[in-house]
Parts: structure tokens; sequence; C-alpha cells
């Protein structure tokens, strides 16, 4: 069966890019999430292989959507990939401390996504 | 264009309506920030809105590919960071800059959607942003977080602003609260939602933080952090109606209140008068005490109507005479001096539309983004001023009109292209003050309203015989009908289940109208018009029988002196000619089951209510005059009969019943159609 991903991002752009990389691997199904709350809706949903999840977003931070899902019974065993820019340094430190199994910083290629997703759930 | 550019195409296109959007929402804040009283320290919140805006253009053309517009976004994030982290203060030189920065930004899209790249002269702008950011940062004083007594968890959480934040709040002596709430998973963004609202009328947001909570399966549990000037009972009272628990942050070491020191605190005075000032021009009041107050004028009035009615009484009891003329003057004087108070009141409660018609920009950009059209869409109007309690009111319906269009009314690209029109579909959103109405429209250039597909599915849903003919006019109606949606297939866009019917009940539930133009290939237009506000009404107190009923006369049109022989029966229905048009019209008397008195069949009146298609004449036995009235509710017994609005208390203290005139118009039309079905 495929795997799950879901992308929480709140540009549409983006979203629909990461989506469309993963989408290019063959074997996974992208769920996106167009802000934080969106994205602790779908969690009860469907059962997710991973989330990807971009940091600086307009309701709750990517932070916080880390730290939820890492402390939550029921989700606590997905792993996460944070999105990051240059400019974050304490905000991927953080991420990583809170749980998130990667990271990745924006701009990124195709392959580096691809190569980080499929380390993680390949 | 074959199938394969056109998916290559696709993240081009949607980069640039991305792209739009943001420096649109950037302009929006800086003119927010231009115009507010002060301009050099604004709300934290419009300079994080405009980082967050510049910050998304970079991400999204750093993935395409378009260097020019990444860097210059990259260089104005740097500075518009140092300015949201308070390293660099705002000047008028930066405003400057950041609106030429946004104009170059605009080009630079404009380019990208022309020419396929973003090749355009940034430097001197480059330089000149470079030039601010080399200045030494300013040095505010660090605040020992750790020591708070907060949850270990929220410190872990806060981004490096919202830590900024948190500072900046305790630097400036504000308190600090928690606030933990628990929510059930359908539900949470909604109630949340609510309560920020109320935590923006007194202080800033500063996170919010979810966790699972006690029912991890049902329920979430969130932690806002908050920052205000205000105390404990202030925000303990605010917050009382919602279920919360809040709890004041405070440092952890007894008699060590660090806060900001005196004489920092002096210093922070003496450098920014200007925005200790601007906090007292403006008040954020709750709605519900201008409801209070308003409530109290209406009765006043009432009180003014009795003294008028006493007076003219008094006038003609002799030896009185002088005291009544006294007395009307008084009245009169009464009269002006509440008409300015109730005036100022209403001045107070309204709102221009600029924000609704915000928000349904952005969901006809989204909307249009998700259907794969192009549109664009046009504003005008929006300082255009409605009760605060209106616009509320009427945001579901206009959002609905709104996704009509972009689902029903706008056709794709390739159905334009064919049938001779521009590329890019138009929606023209539009208000204008009316006299005492205002009049919202929405207009699309899209393919109309196909009258025979809404004849083809009234007919397959049941709503009209097979071999009726059906005019413009019915068809638009039939829209309007319960359980009709042209839709073929039930769309992510307008397929939720309400349909137009609702749109006009609601709308006739604020004494207001909606009216459609439509021209098939060319377009339709949906007019809105609704009543500025809607507490205290002008009436026309008519009689029908031997009741009094009031009619507000905002939904009247004219009156009419008709006799009997005007009175004309047409496909089994009464009518009169209004000029060059049949008007249907409704006895009262049998609308209500009252028995009707002998009329004198020579002189009958009728009074003309509603509008465009949907006009209709009362028949009343008189017309007593105009008064203004306050509308009461009937209470709930009562509150269910069609066509009431209210109850009212003319000024002999005698209770008339208020007209509901959209109802009555509705039912006399539905009742119509079933006649002629049957």
């Amino acid at each position: 069966m495929s795997k799950k991903i879901l992308v929480v991002e709140d540009s549409s752009t983006m979203r629909s890019m990461i989506a469309a990389i993963i989408e290019e691997m063959g074997d996974f199904v992208v769920t996106e999430a167009g802000s934080g709350f969106e994205a602790l809706k779908m969690l009860p949903t469907e059962k997710f292989d991973l989330i990807i999840t971009d940091i600086n977003m307009p309701d709750i931070n990517g932070l916080e959507v880390v730290n939820f899902v890492k402390t939550h019974p029921n989700y606590k065993k997905i792993p996460l990939i944070i999105i990051t820019t240059e400019r974050s340094e304490e905000d991927r430190k953080k991420g990583i401390a809170l749980g998130a199994s990667e990271y990745i910083t924006k701009p990124f290629k195709h392959d580096e996504l691809q190569t980080v997703v499929r380390r993680i759930i390949g | 264009m074959n199938m394969k550019d056109k998916k290559k195409d696709e993240p081009y296109i949607e980069f640039i309506a991305e792209a739009e959007e943001i420096l649109e929402v950037i302009t929006k804040n800086l003119l927010t920030m231009e115009e507010s009283q002060d301009r050099l320290s604004p709300h934290p919140d419009i300079i994080n809105a405009i980082f967050r805006g510049v910050h998304t253009l970079k991400g999204i053309a750093g993935m395409m590919g378009f260097n020019t517009i990444t860097e210059l976004s990259h260089t104005l994030e740097s500075l518009l960071d140092s300015m949201r982290m308070g390293r660099l203060t705002l000047t008028s030189v930066v405003i400057k800059l950041l609106f030429e920065s946004t104009d170059m930004l605009r080009k630079l899209v404009e380019k990208v959607s022309k020419d396929g790249n973003d090749n355009i002269d940034t430097s001197r702008l480059l330089s000149d942003i470079e030039n601010l950011l080399k200045k030494k940062p300013e040095e505010s004083a660090a605040h020992k977080l750790e020591e708070l007594d907060l949850d270990a968890n929220v410190l872990k959480v806060l981004t490096e602003y919202e830590n900024h934040r948190l500072e900046e709040n305790l630097r400036l002596g504000s308190n600090i609260f928690e606030i933990t709430a628990g929510f059930s998973l359908e539900t949470f963004d909604k109630d949340l939602n609510q309560i920020n609202s109320m935590v923006s009328g007194f202080g800033e947001v500063i996170t919010t933080l979810p966790s699972s909570g006690a029912s991890p399966d049902i329920g979430i549990e969130f932690k806002l952090i908050i920052g205000t000037k205000e105390d404990l009972n202030y925000v303990t009272s605010v917050l009382s109606g919602t279920n919360v628990k809040i709890r004041e942050i405070k440092y952890q070491r007894k008699n060590e209140k660090i806060k900001t020191g005196g004489e920092h605190e002096e210093a922070q005075a003496s450098e920014s008068p200007s925005s200790v000032k601007s906090l007292s021009m403006t008040v954020r009041v709750n709605i519900s005490r201008l409801d209070r107050l308003l409530n109290i004028v209406g009765e006043l009035v009432l009180n003014k109507a009795v003294i008028t009615h006493i007076s003219k009484n008094l006038r003609v009891i002799e030896g009185f005479s002088e005291w009544a003329i006294e007395l009307e003057k008084a009245a009169r004087t009464l009269d002006k001096k509440l008409n300015e108070l109730q005036e100022g009141l209403m001045e107070v409660r309204m709102v221009p539309l600029n924000n609704l018609f915000d928000r349904l920009t952005r969901m006809a950009r989204k909307l249009s983004r998700e259907s794969g059209k192009i549109i664009d869409i046009r504003i005008f109007g929006e300082e255009t001023e409605l009760d605060r309690l209106m616009i509320e009111e009427i945001a579901d319906p206009l959002m609905h009109i709104v996704r009509n269009s972009v689902d029903h009314g706008i056709e794709t690209q390739e159905e334009r292209i064919k049938s001779g029109k521009k590329e890019i579909g138009t929606i023209k959103l539009s208000a204008m003050q009316r006299g005492s109405h205002v009049v919202i429209e929405v207009e699309d250039d899209g393919s109309g309203i196909n009258i025979k597909r809404v004849k083809d599915i009234a007919v397959e849903k049941g709503l009209i015989a097979p071999n009726s003919s059906l005019t413009e006019k019915d068809a638009i109606d039939l829209l309007f009908t319960p359980g009709f949606s042209t839709s073929k297939v039930v769309t992510e866009v307008s397929g939720r289940g309400v349909g137009l019917d609702v749109v006009r009940k609601n709308l006739i539930k604020l004494n207001g109208m909606v009216d459609v133009e439509t021209k098939e290939r060319v377009g339709t237009k949906f007019i809105i018009t609704l009543p500025i506000t809607l507490m205290i009404l002008k009436a026309l107190i008519v009689q029908v029988a031997d009741d009094i009923f009031a009619l507000p006369i905002n939904s009247v049109s004219e009156s009419l002196m008709i006799t009997k022989r005007d009175i004309q029966t047409v496909e089994g229905r009464e009518v009169v000619q209004l000029r060059d048009k049949t008007l249907p019209i409704l006895r009262l008397e049998d609308a209500f089951g009252m028995k009707s008195k002998d009329v004198n069949p020579d002189s009958m009146y009728v009074v003309v209510v509603g509008s465009g298609s949907r006009k209709i004449g009362f028949v009343v036995d008189a017309l007593l005059g105009q008064q203004e009235i306050v509308i009461k509710s009937l209470g709930k017994i009562l509150s269910g009969i069609q066509g009431i609005a209210g109850a009212t208390e003319l000024g002999n203290r005698k209770t008339v019943l208020v007209l509901d005139v959209g109802a009555l118009i509705e039912e006399s039309v539905q009742e119509y159609k079933e006649e002629v079905k049957g």
C-alpha cells in the first residue's frame, strides 16, 4: 500500500510543488493542509506515515505542530520533516530538539527532498 | 496548448496568482500602517504580516528560480526581520523604501507573467536597503524568560519571533497570561478564533500551543500566551462567557519583579510619546454595549412620541393651548437632539466594507485557483460603511454569491477563448450608498444564466410542469427556490448544500432585497440592497379593516389610490396596472384572515413594496401617516407567525404589528406558483 504523507504549508504554490515532487517518486500519496489547524483536523482522519511541515505559518507555527505530534499518544510515532530557511537557525534547532527527524532548507532541489523522504520512510 | 504544456504551466500560473495575492496583502498592511495615527510604531502584527508575505514570496520565487525576485525579497526580508525583532526603528525613510520595494516586486511579477523572466535591474533599491541594514542594531534589554513561571514546553516551541514578542511585552511592562481551554476536534478552530478575537480587543496573542489534552481521541487542548496592559480581573471578566482557565505568568523568584527597570521605562516614555498618545485616541467597545445605548435611545424616541401625542390632545382643551405649544416646542427640541444622539451612535457602529471585501477577494482567488479558472477580482466602493452587525450577517450570503460566480458564472479559459471573450474572467464587487440604503453588487462577465438549462432542471426536479413557458424573470425566481441548483456536479466550490434560497431568506431577514440581472454569454449581476441600519425604522402606518399595521418605509416604493374597477384578474390573480407594468396585489385582510370591512370601492389604497422583479401591492383601507418606530421582538410564542416581523408601540401607547414585507412577498409568490403548478 502506498504510504501517506501530510504536507503542512500555508503557501499554495509551495504546497503543490512539494506534493508534485513527492508524487514524482511514485509510491506516496500526499494530503495537503493549508495551515496548522487544518493539519490538526486531518490527523485523526487518516493514518499518516510522514508529516512535512513549514515553520512560519499564521495560526500555529510548525514547532507547535511537531510538539503536538510528538507528545500525542496517537501520533507520537509519526516522523516529521521541518521546512526551514537559512535565516531561522534557532527554529531549526528547536524543531530537531522537539523530535523532528530531519530538516530541509528552502529553496531545495527535487532530489534533496526526495532523498530525505526516502531516508525516513523509503 | 497541448496537455503536456499545460501541466508544465500550472506552477507558473499558481506562482503568479499567489504572488499577486501576497503583494496585495503587503500593500494593504502598508496602507494600514501609513494611515494609522501611530505610523511609526504600528501594531506588531502588521509588520509580521508584511514579513510573512515577503518571506513566502521569497520561498516560492526561490523554488521557481526567479532570482531577482528572490534576491530583492531576501534583502527586504532582512529589513523586515530587523524591524519585527526590534533591531531597527521604523522611520519615514523605511516606510518609503517598503513602498518602493513592493512596487518593484509587483513590476517583477508582472514581468514574469508577460515574459516568463524577472530580468529588471534592482541594484539601486538593493543598495538602499542594505545601507539601512548597516546601521548599528539597537540594543534591547534582554529578559530572562526562563525565570518566568511558564510551562517549560511553551518556551521550547516559541519561534524566534514569538520569543521576541514575549520579551517585548515584558519590556513594555505588559502582564502575561496563560489561557488554557479544551475543545472538540471538530470545532476547535472556530472556538479558538472566537477567543483570539476577544483577546485581540485588549492584548496580543503571543503564541497558540496545542496539546493532546485529557481525551486525545475526541478533544484537543490549547494554551494561549497573551500579553496585555490589563489585569487579571479584566481578562477574567472579558473571557467570562468562555470555558477557559486563566493564569497570570509571573517571575518565579519572589520580591524580584524584574519587569522593566524604572529608568528604562522613563526613557521609553520620552522616546516615543506619540505611541502613548495614540493609545488614547481610539477605544474598542463591545458591540453589545452600543446596542444597549441604542435601545435606550429607541425607548426615548417612543417617549417623545408620547409627549407629542399629549401635546396634540392638550391643544384642543381650552386654557391649555399655550402650554401645548410650549410642550410641542420642547418635544421638537428633544426630537432634534435624539436624532443627533441616534445618528452619533449609528455612526459609531458603522464600519467600512473593506474587510469583508478583502475576505471575499481572498476566497474568490483561492476558489479560482482551485477550479483552474483565471479571474480578475475588482473592488469598488469598499470604503462604504454599514452597520457592524449587518456586515457579519451578509458575509455568508455574499460568499455564496461570489462562489456561484466563480463556479457557475465564469467559464473555463478554453470556453472563454472559444466564445471570443477575454481569456481572464472578471468579478466586480462594488458597494455604494444610496440614501439610507447600501447597494452591494457582485457582477461577473461569465456565461450568464442559461434559461433553458434552468427550465430543464426545474422540470427534472418537479418544480414546474414540463410544458410551462418560462420568462427570464421566472427563471431567476426559480434559482431562489429551495432545492434548486443548476450545477450538474456537486463541486468543491459551491456544492455545499446551501442554495440561493437561503441567501435570499437571510437577506430578507435583514430587511434587504436581492435582485438578479443576467444576459446569456455576457454575465450576471447580483444586486443586494440593504438598509444601512436595522434598529430604528421609519414606518408607514396603515389601516386594514379594524387593525393598524406598520410597514417599514424602506421597503415601500410608492402608494397609489385606486378604485375597485382598476383591479383586474390575470391567471386567477388580482393585479392592477402600474404605469406600463402589471402589479400583483395582495389583500392584507385575506393574508391574515381578517374580516373585511365594507370599504369604499372608489378609494382603496395600494402600497407598492419590494423591488425589481419582486414588486407587489398591498391593498389597505387607509394610510395613517409616517412615524419612526423601534421594532421589538414578539417573544418566542408568537415569533413563528408568517408575515409579521415584530411589534412596535405608537405614540398613543398602542401596540401594533410590524409587517415582514419580504416574507409576505415570498409567501404570495409561492402560493401563486403552487396554484399555477396545481
